[in-house]
């Protein structure tokens, strides 16, 4: 290899240590952590917000805060879990991973990938700073239509500090996004074909292209609702020429495929855990790919089934829900080709594969409570309701905070060395998946008894109580699930020993090939890669690598 | 099968090898999804544009008096077009030497007098630009004059703020071309940013075509 190659002056970091050596990083891995780290907390704050929300829906005229309150409360929760933890977090996992598991020694462009990180505080200081300015912070839902949010309804800065906030945030994932498609494009390591990717490498490939084609016409729509608000333009304002359905036609054109800039990455982590912990192969590899990639396609062409309600033509009514209802076509795929792992597997129940069958489970009804969506006529009589809400939830908390949890539990031991407790491990687990489904089943009654989402209160008589304060209490539960895993987390880093060695779970993906942590440059030698399970085959002793053994 | 050696890997320089390697080259890789993501924007904002046109009763709307001038409005296009074309001659003359077709002397001096000159003319076009903007406020058309204002001075300003951005970048080629960077097999950053040069001309010439020849 490397003939041809034009020698260049070794490029020696400058070392830092203590807190510098963290901020001043380029390390992919340093900076993953960091996302990881970041994103986790604002999932915590989203959560505590998210439990204000359900402490007001308790009972009937239950008033714990103002109805403007409320608003910012539930506009908010749901903007800090997609914008600050969901989407980043997707980022946060493929910087640790991408590199290690491609056989690259980092990004291709480590300062941009440091600027993406630090974008994310920033873009959270904009959007929690809009609490304290007067009259409030956002508080049109996270969708913030026009023309609710232009000047006349919502006065205040605090929709335009929403903005920005989120345009920061959009600068930091289409840079992430280039980053790591030019990564995987230009640094895989020799024999690493796009056929032998990690099925997680290509889930955030394609993920990255949604970003860089979607988000930035997210951009765009959002600067047109800042120049309504603050330069007097009129895009969304029908009294002079111009039309709110544009906002939300540009709007749903981002951030329908962004629903799949949150789920994918959360597909390829369970896609990682099945089979190692069923001790087999990926049952059908090609077709988990190429149905993430047929997702991403599709998912440009259905924006509209979110705005059925508005009065679309009936000819572009039936296109959107054909087209939506094939979506549910490769994901449907990729669940036959999860079970079709488990099937016969010796499955071996650790917590990361408690959270990944978690996600099956969870990830079903919510794609179930979908097609109910896709449905127009349904769609008519759900629509707006709670129905809604848990349908956001299966997907969101059930989807991705579950594949989050099974992809943090699983390479722990990677990142620190260390193992995390295996019994509060499995108390997270169950507590959380009964708390999810007591605060998220309800909702679907409370949808089809016609609760409306997005209500700061309710009156008594329609007979919503008792499922509301299932759902409270389960909110709870979740709650209380989030502390042991604070307490596993911090008591490991703490004390526990660094028992779990290079592979702790006989891994099937290069980044097992190296020590845990991974030195700065990740690998001191690769094994020769000649199938989509590198890892397996060397260990399988068809060469005679070792970890570590070459260049020391 | 057996395999002695695990392929060496640790210490090669920063990544050199496999970016041959793999044919790409990595900065080039970078500048077109950075391309690509800006196509969208403006996808959106062209996209804004249809939308409201497709809706409106007449366009102009009635009302609207003033409406920017079809000669201004070519005159810019021409010479942003030139722009594009002397700018590429220059990187054509550094690359092969003896073919490029504004000085065949097939190195740097081609390429620096071709940045000059496009850098040049880009600056123009950015002044006849803001001239057109003045005319237009004096006459009345604001951006707060209707949507018609609005959705013209959000294409051409945003369209305005990417053509400053490339010059900002055809200024960096320059300047590096004057203390010796470029080499015919060394141009990297000098492709990349008349790539983006290129991409800021197409998208004008798409706007010179809607918003000045067709609606009118
Ligand atoms: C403790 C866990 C959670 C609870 C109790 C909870 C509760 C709620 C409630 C009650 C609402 C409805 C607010 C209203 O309509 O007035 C809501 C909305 C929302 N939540 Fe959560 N949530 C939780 C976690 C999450 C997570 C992890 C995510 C995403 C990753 C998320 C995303 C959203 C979104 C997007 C909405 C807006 C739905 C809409 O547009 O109507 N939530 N949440
Ligand atoms: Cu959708």
């Amino acid at each position: 290899m490397a003939t041809g190659a034009i020698a260049r002056p070794t490029h020696h970091p400058r070392h830092y240590t203590g807190i510098l050596e963290w901020v001043l990083t380029t390390d992919h891995k340093k900076i993953g952590i960091m996302y990881l780290l970041f994103t986790i907390f604002f999932m915590l704050i989203g959560g505590i917000l998210a439990l204000l929300v359900r402490t007001q829906l308790v009972w009937s005229n239950t008033e714990v805060f103002s109805k403007d309150a409320y608003n910012q409360f539930f506009t908010m929760h749901a903007s800090t879990m997609l914008f600050l933890f969901v989407i980043p977090v997707g980022a946060g996992f493929g910087n640790y991973l991408l590199p290690l598991m491609i056989g690259a020694k980092d990004m291709a462009y480590p300062r941009i990938n440091a600027l993406s990180l630090w974008l994310i505080p920033l873009a959270a200081i904009f959007m929690f700073s809009s609490f304290f300015v007067e009259g409030g912070a956002a508080k049109s839902g996270w969708t913030e239509y026009a023309p609710m949010t232009l000047r006349t309804f919502s006065p205040g800065h605090g929709t335009d500090l929403w903005i920005l906030g989120v345009q920061i945030l959009g600068i930091s994932s289409v840079g992430g996004g280039i980053n790591f498609l030019v990564t995987t494009m230009t640094m895989r390591a020799p024999g690493m074909t796009p056929a032998r990717m990690p099925i997680f490498v290509w889930m955030i490939v394609v993920t990255s292209v949604l970003v860089v084609f979607a988000t930035p016409v997210l951009a765009s729509v959002l600067t047109m609702l800042f120049f309504d608000r603050n330069l007097g333009t009129h895009f969304f304002d029908p009294r002079e020429g111009g039309n709110p359905l544009l906002y939300q036609q540009l709007f749903w054109f981002y951030s329908h495929p962004a629903v799949y800039i949150m789920i994918l990455p959360a597909m390829g982590i369970v896609s990682e855990v099945l089979p190692v912990f069923s001790r087999k192969p990926l049952f059908g590899y090609k077709a988990v790919a190429y149905a993430g990639a047929a997702i991403g396609i599709l998912g440009f062409c259905v924006w509209m089934h979110h705005m059925f309600a508005t009065g679309l033509s009936i000819p572009l009514t039936t296109v959107t829900m054909f087209t939506t209802m094939m979506i549910a076509v490769p994901s449907g795929v990729k669940m036959f080709n999860w079970l079709g792992t488990m099937w016969y597997g010796s499955l071996v129940f650790k917590t990361p594969m408690y959270f990944a069958i978690g996600f099956l489970f969870l990830f079903l009804i919510g794609g179930v409570d979908g097609v109910f969506h896709a449905v127009v006529p349904v769609d008519y009589a759900i629509n707006d309701t709670y129905w809604v809400v848990s349908h956001i939830h299966y997907v969101l908390f059930g989807g991705a905070v579950f594949g989050v949890f099974a992809g943090i539990y699983y390479w722990f031991p990677k990142m620190t060395g260390k193992f995390l407790d295996e019994t509060l491990g499995k108390t997270h687990f169950w507590l959380m998946f009964v708390g999810m489904n007591l605060a998220f089943m309800p909702m679907h009654v409370l949808g089809l008894m016609g609760m409306p989402r997005r209500i700061a209160t309710y009156e008594s008589g329609h007979g919503w109580e008792w499922w509301n304060l299932v759902s409270t209490v389960g909110a709870f539960i979740i709650a209380v699930s989030l502390l042991f895993f604070l307490y596993n987390f911090f008591k490991t880093l703490a004390s526990a020993p660094k028992t779990a060695g290079d592979d702790p779970w006989e891994g099937n993906t290069l980044e097992w090939m190296t020590t845990s942590p991974p030195p700065e440059h990740n690998f001191d030698s690769l094994p020769p890669v000649h199938s989509e399970r590198p890892a397996f085959d060397a260990r399988a002793g068809r060469m005679s690598y070792r970890p570590g053994a070459a260049a020391h | 099968m057996t395999t002695h050696a695990a392929v060496a890997h640790g210490h090669a320089p920063d990544g050199a090898a496999h970016e041959h390697a793999q044919g790409m080259s990595r900065g080039m890789a970078g500048m077109v999804f950075f391309i690509a993501s800006e196509i969208m924007l403006f996808g959106g904002l062209f996209a804004g544009y249809f939308y409201i046109v497709n809706q409106a009763d007449t366009w102009p709307p009635e009302g609207i008096e003033h409406t920017p001038g079809t000669a201004v409005g070519a005159l810019l296009t021409v010479v942003l077009i030139t722009s594009g074309l002397l700018g590429h001659a220059g990187i054509v003359a550094l690359r092969s030497g003896t073919y490029g077709f504004v000085l065949q002397t097939g190195s740097r001096k081609g390429l620096i007098l071709g940045i000059s000159l496009a850098i040049l003319l880009g600056t123009i076009f950015i002044a006849g630009q803001a001239y057109e903007w003045l005319t237009l406020f004096d006459e009345g058309l604001t951006a707060k004059s209707g949507v018609y204002g609005s959705t013209f001075y959000i294409l051409t300003g945003f369209h305005g703020a990417h053509v400053i951005a490339g010059l900002a970048m055809l200024w960096v080629v320059l300047v590096r071309a004057l203390w010796g960077d470029f080499t015919p097999r060394r141009h990297l950053f000098a492709d990349a940013a008349m790539l983006y040069w290129h991409f800021v001309d197409v998208v004008w010439v798409l706007l010179f075509v809607i918003i000045y020849l067709v609606n009118k």
